[in-house]
């Protein structure tokens, strides 16, 4: 009982002298805790902003497609390659009859609309599904008609009308009846509208770039008859669905267990996670820098709340005095450090919503481009993600508010009170004995293997680790550079009084001192170690692209505008390159879609030229004995195929040299022999490369996905194009420049939001360190009153600032610039290697890390000054 | 044909409006709902027309029904595709025993339709096509719960192929996981040797499967083995009946699984012509006596309400003669108007029947009793609901259950014009 009341007293004196103590203290300060409060903000506003953005953009496209037919139960994919024969419904509905399921086929492609300029068309997404049964799954709710706008003559199975969205024909002024054009493999077709999708408040908005149309329809339309590219399975509504649900389990589970079974099952979970599968790197690689930036902005807020204690010292110097017991001040500094993290995380969360919605169109255009086709325009504010991101930063502030509250809740309120004395304040940062442990621990993680889940996803912890590790390492190393460098100071310039006043300040270095240089070493290590990756990235990729695009031109369809497209060319469109009188050789390719061991990968079936001199070079990581692509025509005497892996499929699948594998292909399993190991920047699934011969028989298919052409010695490359272009209106056909060049245009654009990020950090940094300076201006008001009276003038005393806030960014510079080196080493031989199985050169962009430098020693003393000069009319407190 | 039908139905729990045109389509549907009982009610005997003159063909490239046909069985239970239209209509009565009460039976109605329509005279799609156009296969499935007094339904549309079809030769029609098959024996019109399966289900609250088996044999209406429907010879069907089929096998309702015996009544209508321009609607009941016997009626209604000339009556003795009845020799009374909660339109649920029974030469009066009110098919598909449902038949005065029937009561759809929906203005 007695406890009880302390309890409830100790309560009622904290709530006292939260509303005496902080609420007035945020009254008058309103500047400095708004900014407090921002920077929180900024953080949180980070995090989940590219978290959101990152989970529209993957999401996009099923949100529709699942919207068409109600979520069906059950998808069935193909096994191999991108398409199915329609025969497989027919087989599926006599294997689990008479189970009450509508079993709904349907084919989808991208196709593009024709527009002038070819490079540049609108991708599109076909989607033809049986118009008639659709009307079923109407009558339990979904996949529902009306009737808007009759007589344009569709007729069931046409493949000259198909429905758009009603939000498209508005913006492009069309109506029922006008007609589009669109590329479609290698040709240009003309669509009739038939009608318009409209939008449901309450539903998912229909994607813009929709056509819709009948299934048989689209089939002829895409030149794929008896072709379908998945069954959805819907169990409809009754007291009976979930049993019946689970007998179709059951019996598709037995069905798919047998090898002749040309599909694969996925649930609807599965769906969901198999695109976050595809992206799941990408993903992880994204989060792991936004966490970076909350870090970073932890340790801002750890600074400010630091300054905000050194600020209220002598309050809290007479609350101990006046008894209240050092328990009680600790846990109103944390009821101000939640109230913080609340206010700041809420504004956080509008924030980062706000920049998802610009961020998003970016990752969009990375996931369109590296894995399949996105709509997304928008980015909801997801529940789980918008709690994930409060919490974090609820904690970072209560963090941020324990460890300085600690420190001087602990301080003898004499101590506290007497004038003049330095705080060391928070001890962290000053055991270096920490810092070499933390080192060796992270050194350690960074060796430990990848870490693979149960669902296979590949996580680098160790690497993670490691970066963290270090950066928490060289924080905290970094500050044995204070006294060298004030001693280096007192010798170059010791007849500068300024200099001299500033390297005593050095000599012995506060908490805020190294809390400051903590936030620019993580700051300056992560900008510059993502910089590093970035830079090897482009360097390897440059060097790539150069062995590889050695042709003068490439062909390729309008249509083909992201990894997943089913556009094609067909065999009379590209043996008419080959044939070209102006063409010496010509390289093809085909890629599809399959499944080994359970996960996704690309089979490819390559041709290439014998005529021209110049070939492709393959950059080896496991060299061929007989590097010719000749050579995988030859069929090894047990009918195994040879094959060359790229390094994403060896470290995948840890498959090398001389392995054997099983492909399951439309025409069975083919066994193959892995005779070569090579570079692949393009690709992160994993590709096996045959000899399109092969391919060609699996898949009974002669189309190719691209194609390279090789002219003639003199002939006139432009000249070329622009015959080729007019005769194919429907290809594209770049040059080699322009190819390049594109190819580093899709690489920048992936990279776009590490960029923003990156800046972020640095400007988030520097803002730490005027903090820093303006708390310990704060605390040496009596110093400045004494500097006044010994005759420092104000700018004297501003340059004194200006040095000493230079100081501590070269020495946050010295640690950023360590830490990066040895982020680059973590980022590029541990955790790229392991998410994306790419082997990058090392690469140091010089030129960035001396601007960066530069650009940070300005800003720094820049801002020191500033606060120097202003904090110089600080006036000391009276003496007693 | 009309191009205005708006589907009726719209906003639901999961997926997205399609708001989207198919004109000739859902006109189609609508169409083929109410065009096949409409067929079936203008299949009595009518005026006369010289059989010189009978036509091969209807306007539209269809073909006629022919005058004293030679039916091969079992082809002739099989699909006619040269016909436009064609349906095999099941209802009837099914019993479950209670195992908490094993003197007391379950009581069941059951309705199971399966229609094919085809788009255009003549259209054929490519052998085997997975995704047709020539045929459009329409379905209802309904189950009355006589004593859960719950009705269950669904509407069901597919195309020609792989998922719909009716065997040409054999009786073998399915739609979805919906079928009705030949199994053995049938192989005459007279033959009471033999039997079908019949699968369904409703959502996922019901699936049956039942063994049918004829308790006697399948009758041929109208003169010449021709339904005639009007004045134009054209205007005709063929139509076939089992008017009693032993039922039994398995019902599953809402995770019960019962044992089930009943009877059945099936119709086999074959056609390829329009109706006339004074119908709004018509009332038709078919009823199975405890004697043995068993009653087709209908009565076709004008604007006015008053019955049509082509209205008949028929009735079928132990043996499976038939006997046919004009207008002039019976009256069907409307009563008992029922209003739906669900669509608000009023239907005359509780008919009387008065004609001379023609085993005694007495004139009787019976009531059809619906088992319960709520049996209105609510119009998924179709856009039309009608009311289709279990009944008692009561004899009046004495108030007697002599038999048990199906009634069926359509065109009272308000604001809805049936007739004009049917003749496609």
């Amino acid at each position: 009982m007695p406890e009880s009341m302390d309890m409830a007293e100790s309560r009622g004196v904290v709530a006292l002298l939260f509303r005496r103590f902080t609420l007035r203290h945020w009254r008058r300060h309103w500047r400095s805790t708004a900014l407090l409060v921002g920077i929180l903000a900024l953080g949180v506003g980070v995090f989940l902003s590219i978290r959101l953005a990152n989970r529209a953009a993957v999401s996009g496209f099923d949100l529709f497609t699942e919207s068409i037919s109600g979520e069906s139960d059950f998808v069935l994919r193909p096994r191999a390659g991108q398409v199915l024969p329609e025969s497989v419904v027919t087989d599926l509905r006599a294997a689990i009859d008479p189970l009450p399921v509508v079993i709904f086929p349907v084919i989808e492609a991208t196709v593009a609309e024709a527009s002038g300029d070819t490079t540049e068309a609108a991708p599109k997404q076909l989607l033809g599904v049986d118009l008639v049964g659709l009307r079923n799954l109407a009558s339990f709710g979904a996949g529902d008609f009306g009737d808007e706008d009759g007589g344009v003559g569709f007729q069931l199975g046409s493949p000259n009308h198909g429905f758009v969205a009603d939000t498209w024909a508005r913006n492009e002024k069309r109506k029922p009846g006008d007609s589009f054009d669109l590329i479609i493999n290698d040709r240009s077709t003309t669509l009739t509208i038939a009608g318009t999708l409209k939008d449901d408040p309450l539903r998912p908005a229909v994607p813009e770039n929709l056509v819709l149309m009948d299934l048989p329809g689209a089939q002829t339309l895409l030149g794929m008859p008896g072709e379908i590219s998945r069954v959805e399975l819907v169990v409809p509504p009754g007291s009976m669905a979930t049993e019946f649900r689970q007998r179709l389990s059951e019996r598709i589970e037995t069905l798919s267990a047998s090898d002749t079974v040309l599909w694969r099952l996925e649930t609807r979970n599965d769906r969901r996670a198999s695109a976050a599968k595809m992206t799941h790197a990408f993903r992880l690689n994204l989060t792991v820098l936004s966490t970076l930036a909350l870090l970073v902005g932890t340790y801002l807020i750890l600074q400010a709340m630091e300054a905000a204690v050194v600020r209220r010292r002598s309050e809290i110097a007479i609350l101990r005095s006046l008894g209240v017991e050092p328990g009680t001040i600790r846990r109103v500094w944390l009821a101000e450090s939640l109230a913080l993290g609340v206010v700041g995380s809420a504004i956080g969360i509008g924030l980062g919503w706000a920049m998802a919605q610009l961020a998003v169109g970016g990752i969009a255009r990375t996931v369109n481009g590296l894995y399949y086709a996105t709509t997304t325009e928008a980015a909801g504010l997801d529940p789980s993600e918008t709690l994930l991101a409060f919490t974090f930063g609820v904690l970072a502030s209560l963090l941020a508010g324990w460890l300085p509250a600690r420190d001087a809740a602990s301080t003898p309120p004499a101590q506290a009170l007497r004038t003049g004395n330095r705080v060391d304040g928070f001890k962290l940062l000053q055991r270096p004995g920490l810092g070499v442990l933390v080192a060796l621990i992270a050194m350690v993680c960074g060796w430990l293997p990848v870490w693979i889940t149960a669902s296979g996803n590949r996580w680098p912890v160790g690497g993670y680790l490691a970066a963290l590790g270090w950066l928490i390492a060289l924080s905290i190393l970094a500050g044995v550079l204070f006294v060298p460098l004030s001693r280096l100071l007192m010798i170059w310039f010791q007849r500068i009084p300024e200099a001299c006043y500033a390297a005593s300040q050095l000599r012995r270095p506060t908490g805020r001192h190294r809390l400051a240089m903590a936030g620019l070493i993580a700051a300056i290590g992560m900008a510059s170690g993502m910089g590093i990756l970035v830079h090897s990235f482009e360097g390897t990729l440059t060097g790539w692209i150069n062995q590889l695009l050695r042709a003068d031109l490439y062909v390729a369809t309008a249509g083909a505008t992201n990894a997943t497209n089913a556009n094609v060319l067909t065999p009379t469109t590209w043996r008419q390159f080959a044939e070209d009188e102006s063409v010496e050789g010509v390289d093809v390719i085909r890629r599809y879609s399959l499944e080994f061991r359970g996960r996704a990968i690309k089979l490819a079936g390559s041709e290439y030229n014998q005529q021209s001199d110049r070939r492709i070079r393959m950059n080896w990581l496991q060299s061929p004995e007989n590097s010719d692509p000749q050579s995988l025509t030859i069929v090894e005497s047990d009918g195994a195929v040879p094959a060359w892996v790229n390094e994403a499929f060896s470290r995948r699948f840890l498959i090398g040299r001389g392995d054997r594998i099983e492909l399951v292909t439309p025409r069975g399993p083919q066994a193959m022999t892995v005779k070569a190991v090579y570079a692949d920047y393009s690709d992160e699934a994993g590709t096996v490369l045959v000899n399109r011969n092969f391919t060609a028989q699996w898949f009974d298919d002669e189309t190719v996905s691209n194609a390279a052409i090789y002219l003639k010695p003199g002939m006139d490359h432009e000249a070329a194009r622009a015959r080729w272009m007019e005769k194919f209106p429907a290809l594209v056909i770049r040059g080699n420049v322009k190819l390049r060049s594109e190819a580093l245009r899709v690489f920048h654009q992936t990279f776009a939001v590490t960029y923003a990020l990156e800046a972020i950090g640095v400007v988030v940094a520097v803002i730490g360190l005027g903090l820093a300076l303006a708390s310990l201006l704060v605390e040496r008001r009596n110093e400045m009153t004494t500097l006044n009276s010994i005759g420092f003038t104000r700018a004297q005393i501003a340059r004194a600032s200006a040095i000493e806030g230079s100081a501590l960014a070269a020495i946050g510079l010295a640690g950023g610039f360590a830490l990066s080196l040895i982020l680059g080493v973590l980022l590029i031989y541990v955790i790229n290697r392991q998410s994306f199985g790419w082997t990058l050169e090392f690469r140091v962009p010089w030129g960035l890390l001396v601007g960066l430098g530069f650009l940070t020693l300005a800003t720094s003393a820049a801002v020191s000054a500033i606060i120097g000069y202003r904090g110089s009319q600080l006036r000391g407190e009276p003496e007693e | 044909m009309a191009h205005s039908f708006e589907a009726s139905q719209k906003s639901k729990e999961n997926g997205m409006i399609l708001t989207i045109t198919l004109p000739s389509l859902v006109s189609d549907l609508t169409l083929l709902t109410r065009l096949a009982v409409a067929l079936l009610l203008f299949s009595g005997p009518t005026v006369g027309s010289s059989d010189e003159n009978w036509p091969e063909q209807s306007p539209e490239g269809y073909l006629v029904p022919q005058l004293n046909p030679k039916l091969s069985f079992p082809a002739a239970h099989g699909s006619h595709p040269g016909y436009r239209i064609e349906w095999w209509y099941l209802t009837g009565h099914l019993f479950a025993k209670s195992e908490e009460e094993p003197t007391r039976s379950r009581r069941f109605g059951i309705q199971a339709t399966f229609f094919r329509l085809a788009q255009r005279s003549g259209m054929k799609d490519v052998e085997g096509a997975a995704f047709g156009t020539s045929q459009l296969y329409l379905a209802h499935m309904a189950l009355t719960d006589v004593d859960g007094k719950r009705f269950y339904h669904e509407e069901r549309l597919n195309r020609e192929g792989w998922d719909a079809s009716a065997k040409v030769g054999d009786l073998d029609v399915h739609n979805g996981n919906w079928s009705l098959r030949r199994v053995e024996g049938l192989a005459a019109l007279d033959a009471t040797e033999g039997s079908m399966t019949l699968r369904g289900s409703i959502l996922s609250d019901v699936s049956f499967d039942l063994l049918l088996e004829p308790s006697k044999s399948s009758v041929l209406f109208g003169e010449k083995g021709v339904s005639r429907k009007g004045a134009d010879p054209a205007a005709s069907s063929r139509y076939l009946t089992f008017p009693r089929l032993k039922g039994s096998g398995q019902l599953e309702i809402n995770g019960e699984t019962l044992t089930v015996a009943g009877e059945l009544w099936m119709d086999h209508e074959i056609s390829s012509s329009q109706l006339g321009r004074d119908q709004v609607g018509w009332d038709w009941v078919s009823i199975q006596f405890s004697d043995g016997r068993e009653m087709m009626a209908y009565i076709l209604r004008k604007p006015d309400g008053s019955p049509d000339s082509f209205s008949a009556l028929a009735w079928i003795d132990a043996e499976g003669r038939v006997t046919h009845q004009k207008l002039d020799e019976y009256e069907w009374i409307s009563g008992g108007e029922w209003k739906s909660q669900k669509t608000g339109d009023v239907y005359p649920i509780s008919p009387r029947v008065i004609a001379v029974d023609p085993a005694t030469g007495e004139r009787r009066t019976f009531e059809i009793r619906p088992v319960f009110n709520e049996q209105e098919l609510t119009g998924g598909l179709g856009g039309i609901s009608y009311w289709e449902g279990a009944c008692d038949v009561v004899e009046l005065p004495s108030g007697e259950v002599v038999g048990r029937a199906y009634l069926e009561l359509t065109g009272y759809a308000a604001g809805d014009d049936l007739g004009r929906r049917l003749r496609g203005e």
